[in-house]
């Protein structure tokens, strides 16, 4: 392996990176409404059926609570796919409403935090005294 | 005899193909590509290959060391080159199968896994950090057979270039007697998954005839589309958090462990375990899709 090899490479991906660019633009993810949602977490916990949740303003960032044991599921768009997280104790390691929006610290290298801008303030202190009780 | 390095000579038909694949992508609607997502995996693939060149001594002084102890020595003869490919490729078979059921070894491995797109891409999101498990051990074998060490560097090269190209959603299927025998893409998007249904299943480099014998084959089905990724699936497009972040989960369960048997279990269980078992491995994963499956028809 040389210089020559390595710069190459570079140039390589910076290529095929502009190429990826150019064909597809920035796609993004819509987490659409709670249903969907219900219906994404659904593909990996069998028999999961979505009972009430709130999707933030901007559409990019969601909770949902499972209809059966009030779980309460994160679910992030990331690019132009989703990722999930299920909020059990220990991995939220706090939860503030700072008007309408709701912030949340997790346990969680590539997630370390979520903030879930609201419509109403009642709502995000609702939903922020639903989580503080599984922040550590 | 001066032996080729396949993964160099193969680099710009790794590029073209790339190119190739994402014009299929977008004109045949044959995969898809997100930019962010490409530039990560490329860029484990070029921080792959230089850790791989920086840590290449512990690969000679290991392998030196245990070629020592050889049963025999194994001259040049394509009989001996055919014969060492598929050892290796048998070898490579219990490595990648302990590195999906061993966390220590899923640590490095993941990062593989890690992307939730499936393309030519994925196969160069390659590891940094093999040099900090035990995988070599699983190639030792080889090394005391006798094989020469160029040989063995040369036929795994051979194998991580036929791996390249099973990674795509643009080709289907081939005809059966050769998706019988060879690892294809649709056994590979199996791989990949993270459906209930094809976690833990075809582990096979080159011969898919290894997951048939050891039964761990699993087919690609229709009705079930591959979801790629992992189980938890990254927040996260960049190298080095991709590259740390199964080593800092990792190093995190070991810290809190309350007595050496649990760190043991943490480093050496499946992914996923805890003391508690209030985390899911694939196995429980699996084991309430089958109870669901179960419930919702119990005649099957």
């Amino acid at each position: 392996m040389n210089l020559i090899y390595l710069a190459g490479s570079l140039i390589g991906v910076a290529m095929i990176v502009g190429l990826n660019l150019v064909l597809f633009g920035r796609a993004k993810s819509a987490l659409g409404n709670i249903q969907d949602l219900g219906a994404r977490i659904a593909a990996d916990i069998p028999g999961f059926r979505a009972g009430s949740g709130i999707v933030g303003n901007d559409g990019s960032v969601a909770l949902v609570t499972d209809g059966a044991d009030s779980t309460i599921f994160l679910i992030k768009a990331f690019g132009d796919r989703v990722v999930t997280r299920k909020l059990s104790r220990g991995m939220l390691r706090a939860v503030s409403a700072d008007g309408s929006t709701l912030s949340l610290r997790l346990k969680d290298f590539t997630l370390p935090k979520a903030r879930i801008a609201l419509d109403s303030e009642i709502t995000a202190r609702d939903w922020e005294a639903r989580l503080r009780k599984l922040a550590v | 005899m001066h032996w080729p390095n396949p993964t160099e000579l193969a680099t710009p038909a790794f590029i073209v193909l790339v190119i190739v694949e994402m014009l299929a992508a977008r004109y045949l609607h044959r995969g898809e590509y997100e930019a962010r997502d490409t530039a990560a995996s490329l860029m484990m693939g070029f921080g792959s290959a230089i850790f791989g060149a920086l840590f290449a001594f512990v690969f000679i002084a290991f392998a030196g060391l245990v070629w020592k102890f050889r049963l025999t020595t194994i001259g040049w003869s394509w009989a001996a080159l055919a014969v060492c490919f598929v050892l290796d490729d048998l070898a490579y078979y219990w490595w990648h199968r302990a590195s999906h059921r061993v966390r220590w070894l899923w640590a490095d491995h993941v990062q593989h896994h890690s992307s939730q797109h499936y393309n030519l891409s994925t196969a160069l999101r390659q590891p940094w950090t093999g040099f900090l498990t035990p995988g070599l051990v699983f190639r030792a074998p080889l090394f005391l057979i006798g094989f020469p060490l160029p040989m063995i560097v040369f036929v795994h090269g051979v194998n991580l270039v036929y791996q390249f190209w099973i990674h795509t959603e643009a080709i289907d299927r081939f005809p059966r007697w050769f998706e019988a025998v060879m690892n294809t893409p649709s056994h590979h998007r199996v791989h990949h998954a993270v459906n209930a249904r094809y976690l833990d299943a075809n582990y096979a480099g080159v011969f898919i005839v290894w997951d048939r014998m050891f039964g761990s084959f699993v087919a690609e089905t229709k009705t079930d589309p591959p979801r790629y990724g992992i189980v938890g699936n990254l927040a996260s497009y960049n190298p080095l958090k991709v590259a740390l972040h199964g080593w800092i989960s990792l190093v995190g369960d070991l810290a809190g462990a309350r007595s050496p048997r649990e760190a043991a279990l943490y480093l050496l269980g499946p992914p996923g375990w805890s003391p508690d078992g209030s985390r899911d491995t694939s196995d429980t994963i699996k084991a309430r899709w089958a109870a669901f499956r179960t419930a919702q028809s119990p005649a099957e």
